[in-house]
C-alpha cells in the first residue's frame, strides 16, 4: 500500500482524495471514515497527499522494486582545506561575483541533455 | 443497454489541461473574458508536471544577463543552436525568452517567493546555470506553485471543471466549436461548447516499458497520456515532430524515478556523479565554472559520460550529494523540497533512513520519453493558434520549441489566452459542433460489455510494441510492423471497465494507441537520422538537404497527409 493513513491522526477532511493526481483514494464525505486506498498500484509517489495532509497522517510505503538499496557516500562534511571551494559553492547562485572556472576546462553546467527537470 | 450520460456546458474560452500552461492561460483568459472554463483530468492544485513543485525556471533577467555580457538575442541564439540544434520555431522561442521574466513577476504577484536575502544579485534572485551559456535559471520557492496558481485561477473568475479528461474536440465548418471530456469520477461525457479552445494537456507519457517495471513508476506524470494530441489529430489538426524521442529519457535514481536533474540541477552545490570506482564523472557546478558553451564540448566536463563508464565496466553510476557545508546542504534540500517529486523523495528518504550526507544514490538511464527535447505537438503560429481556427496550444502540448519547458508553459499559456480572448470577443454565439460520436460509441461498448480485456493488458501491449519497434532498432520495416501490431491491438482488444476510473484508463489506451500510430507513421516518413532524438538503422546519416524541417502529419478528409515545414 503506497500511501498509508494513520487512523488515529486522520480527521476525514478528504484533502488527499481531493488532490491526488492519480485518484488512488476512495472517500465519501458523508461517512466519517478514513479514505480507502483503492488503486495502490497507480500511486506515482509524488507526495502530494503527504505534503497537503493537515494532520501529517499520510506517509508513503515503497513497493519492493522501488526501494533504494543503501550505498555509503564518498564525501561527507569537508575539511578546512576545502574552505575556498565551500565559499565558491555558497556564492555560485547568489553572488554578483563572476564565477570562473578554476582550470578553464569548463564545458557546461548541463548534462548534455536538452531538458532539465521540467 | 446502458448509455453514457451527456452533460452540456457552454463558455467563451475553454482551457483543456490545468498544468502550468493551462493555469496561466485560464488566469489571463479570465482577466479578459468573464466566461472561461478550465478543465483538468485531476485537480489543478496538484496536477501536471509541477504538481508537487517547480524549483527552477529559465528566462532573460536583464539586470543580471546584461552585466554578464549576454543580450537577449545572444541567449535566443544559444538556445537555437545548442538546445534545439537549429530546428525550432524561432519566433515563439524569442517570445518565450523575452517574456519569461514578466510571467515570473506574475508568479510573485500571485504569491510565490522568488527573492532571497542571501543573494547579492540584483533583485535578490538566486540564479543557476541550466541549459544556456549564462546564469539565467531562477531558483525559487515553487513547491506549492500549483496551489498558488489555482487560487489565482479562481480569483480571476474562471470556473474549474475538475476530474474531467478532455479527449475529443468539437468542430463546425472547419473551425473549433468546443471540447469533449469524460468525467473520471462522475462517468459522464462533458460537451463543452466554446468559441475558442486552448489545449494544454502536455506530453505523451506511458508509451514505453517503464524502467522499474511498474507502469506508474515513471518520471513525468502518468496521468499525461497524449489525450490532447490524440484529440487534435482526430480533429484534423497538423502535428509536427511526433517522431522525435529522447533515449534515454533521463538518468535518474534507480528505481524510484525522480527528476530535478540528479546529480545536477536541484542537487547543487553538493551533487557529483561518480562511477563505481568513485571517480568523478560529473563535477559540481561551481567547479565547472561559469564560462559555459552548451553542447559544443563533451557531454560532461570531465570528458567522460555515464553511459561510457557503464560500457567500460565501471558501473554502476551514483549521484553523491554528501559534500558541502551545512549551509550548502540546506540550500540543496531547499531546492529538492521545491522541485516536482522532491517532497515525496525527501519523505521517503527519511522514512527509509536514507541521508544524502551518508548515502549515495544509484543512477540509471530510464525509459525513453517524448520529452521537451522532442517537442512533438501541433504546429502553432505567432499567436499560438494551431492549424484549426480557434484552437490554440501552449506549453508541452505545442510542437516545435525544444527546451521551452516551464517558461514555455507560462508564456505561451498567457499568449494563447490573449489570442483566444480576441477571437471570442469577435465571435457570435458558440456553434453547436460535432465530434463526440466515436467517443460515445466507444464508452457505450465498454459499459455494455461483460468480461473482456482489462486496460492493464492493453497498456502492457502498447509498452511492448513501442519499446520493441521504436527505440534502438528503428527502421522503416520495424515501424511498419509496429503499426501492424498497434492496429491489431486496436481492432482486437475488447476493453472492459467496472467503473469510471477504469473507463478513464480505457480511454487513455485509445489515445496512447493513436499517438503511437502517429509516431510510427512519421518515423517511416522521416528518412534520415537526426542527433540524439532520432536514430534510424536504415538511414544512419543526417540529411539536412531534405530533412532540416518540421515534418507535419494530419488527417484531411479521412486521408493522411505529410508536409514539410521550414523552421
Amino acid at each position: 500500500m503506497p500511501p498509508v493513513i494513520d487512523k488515529d491522526l486522520c480527521n476525514y477532511c478528504g484533502i488527499c482524495y481531493n488532490i491526488c493526481p492519480q485518484d488512488v483514494f476512495i472517500f465519501d464525505k458523508k461517512q466519517k471514515q478514513v479514505p480507502a486506498i483503492a488503486y495502490p498500484q497507480e500511486c506515482w509517489y509524488c507526495g502530494a497527499c503527504v505534503v497537503d495532509c493537515p494532520r501529517g497522517a499520510v506517509s508513503l510505503n515503497l513497493p519492493l522494486p522501488l526501494h533504494i538499496v543503501p550505498s555509503p557516500a564518498l564525501y561527507g562534511p569537508p575539511g578546512p582545506e576545502d574552505s575556498e571551494a565551500l565559499k565558491r559553492a555558497a556564492d555560485f547562485s547568489r553572488s554578483i561575483e563572476r564565477n570562473s572556472s578554476k582550470d578553464g576546462t569548463g564545458s557546461g553546467n548541463n548534462s548534455g541533455q536538452a531538458e532539465d527537470g521540467l | 443497454m446502458k448509455n453514457v450520460e451527456i452533460q452540456e456546458h457552454s463558455c467563451d474560452i475553454c482551457v483543456a489541461g490545468g498544468g502550468l500552461a493551462g493555469c496561466m492561460a485560464a488566469i489571463r483568459a479570465a482577466e479578459l473574458n468573464d466566461n472561461v472554463i478550465l478543465v483538468d483530468k485531476s485537480n489543478p492544485e496538484r496536477s501536471g508536471c509541477a504538481g508537487t513543485g517547480l524549483d527552477h525556471i529559465w528566462g532573460y533577467f536583464p539586470q543580471v544577463q546584461e552585466q554578464e555580457g549576454m543580450s537577449l538575442e545572444q541567449m535566443v541564439e544559444d538556445h537555437v543552436e545548442n538546445v534545439a540544434q537549429g530546428l525550432v520555431n524561432r519566433r515563439m522561442l524569442h517570445y518565450i525568452a523575452a517574456t519569461s521574466y514578466d510571467r515570473i513577476l506574475d508568479l510573485e504577484r500571485f504569491g510565490a517567493r522568488i527573492r532571497f536575502d542571501d543573494s547579492t544579485l540584483p533583485g535578490k534572485l538566486r540564479l543557476q546555470y541550466q541549459m544556456h551559456a549564462c546564469r539565467n535559471t531562477l531558483h525559487f520557492e515553487g513547491r506549492d506553485i500549483k496551489r498558488i496558481l489555482t487560487r489565482a485561477v479562481r480569483k480571476a473568475g474562471a470556473r474549474i471543471l475538475d476530474r474531467v479528461m478532455v479527449t475529443e474536440l468539437l468542430t463546425e465548418n472547419g473551425e473549433i466549436a468546443g471540447a469533449v471530456g469524460y468525467g473520471t469520477r462522475d462517468g459522464k461525457i462533458h460537451r463543452i461548447l466554446a468559441k475558442a479552445v486552448i489545449m494544454t494537456t502536455g506530453r505523451v507519457n506511458r508509451l514505453y516499458k517503464p524502467f522499474p517495471g511498474l507502469t506508474f513508476a515513471i518520471r513525468m506524470p502518468p496521468a499525461l497520456t497524449g489525450d490532447g494530441k490524440a484529440a487534435m489529430f482526430r480533429a484534423g489538426v497538423e502535428l509536427i515532430n511526433m517522431e522525435f524521442l529522447s533515449v534515454p529519457g533521463r538518468w535518474s535514481s534507480r528505481n524510484l524515478i525522480r527528476g530535478g536533474g540528479l546529480p545536477t540541477g536541484s542537487y547543487q552545490p553538493p551533487g557529483v556523479g561518480v562511477n563505481a570506482l568513485g571517480e568523478v564523472i560529473r563535477r559540481r557546478n561551481h567547479d565547472v565554472g561559469s564560462k559555459t558553451v552548451y553542447g559544443t564540448a563533451k557531454t560532461f566536463a570531465t570528458g567522460k559520460s555515464f553511459q561510457g563508464e557503464l560500457e567500460a565496466g565501471r558501473g554502476p553510476i551514483y549521484a553523491d550529494m554528501s559534500w558541502g557545508s551545512e549551509e550548502d546542504q540546506r540550500y540543496m534540500l531547499w531546492a529538492v523540497e521545491n522541485e516536482g517529486l522532491g517532497p515525496g523523495f525527501l519523505h521517503i528518504m527519511e522514512r527509509y533512513a536514507l541521508d544524502f550526507r551518508k548515502h549515495k544514490i544509484e543512477l540509471w538511464p530510464i525509459e525513453p520519453e517524448h520529452s521537451a527535447a522532442a517537442a512533438g505537438g501541433p504546429m502553432v503560429d505567432e499567436t499560438c493558434e494551431t492549424t484549426l481556427p480557434g484552437l490554440y496550444a501552449a506549453g508541452d502540448e505545442a510542437g516545435g520549441i525544444p527546451g521551452s519547458v516551464a517558461p514555455g508553459a507560462f508564456t505561451m499559456g498567457y499568449l494563447a489566452a490573449e489570442s483566444a480572448a480576441k477571437r471570442a470577443a469577435g465571435a457570435g454565439a458558440a456553434a453547436d459542433g460535432k465530434g463526440e460520436e466515436e467517443l460515445v460509441a466507444f464508452c457505450n461498448e465498454i459499459l455494455n460489455r461483460s468480461g473482456g480485456d482489462p486496460w492493464e493488458d492493453a497498456q502492457a501491449t502498447i509498452h511492448n510494441h513501442m519499446s520493441d519497434y521504436n527505440i534502438h532498432l528503428r527502421s522503416e520495416t520495424m515501424a511498419r510492423r509496429g503499426l501492424e501490431c498497434l492496429e491489431y491491438l486496436e481492432n482486437t482488444m475488447r476493453l472492459t471497465a467496472a467503473n469510471s476510473h477504469e473507463l478513464t484508463h480505457c480511454l487513455e489506451m485509445r489515445n496512447l494507441i493513436e499517438c503511437g500510430k502517429i509516431i510510427l507513421r512519421s518515423t517511416i516518413e522521416r528518412r534520415e537520422s537526426r542527433g540524439k532524438i532520432f536514430q534510424r538503422r536504415d538511414y544512419p546519416q543526417q540529411d539536412d538537404a531534405n530533412w532540416f524541417c518540421f515534418l507535419g502529419q494530419k488527417l484531411e478528409n479521412g486521408r493522411l497527409r505529410f508536409q514539410k515545414h521550414k523552421p
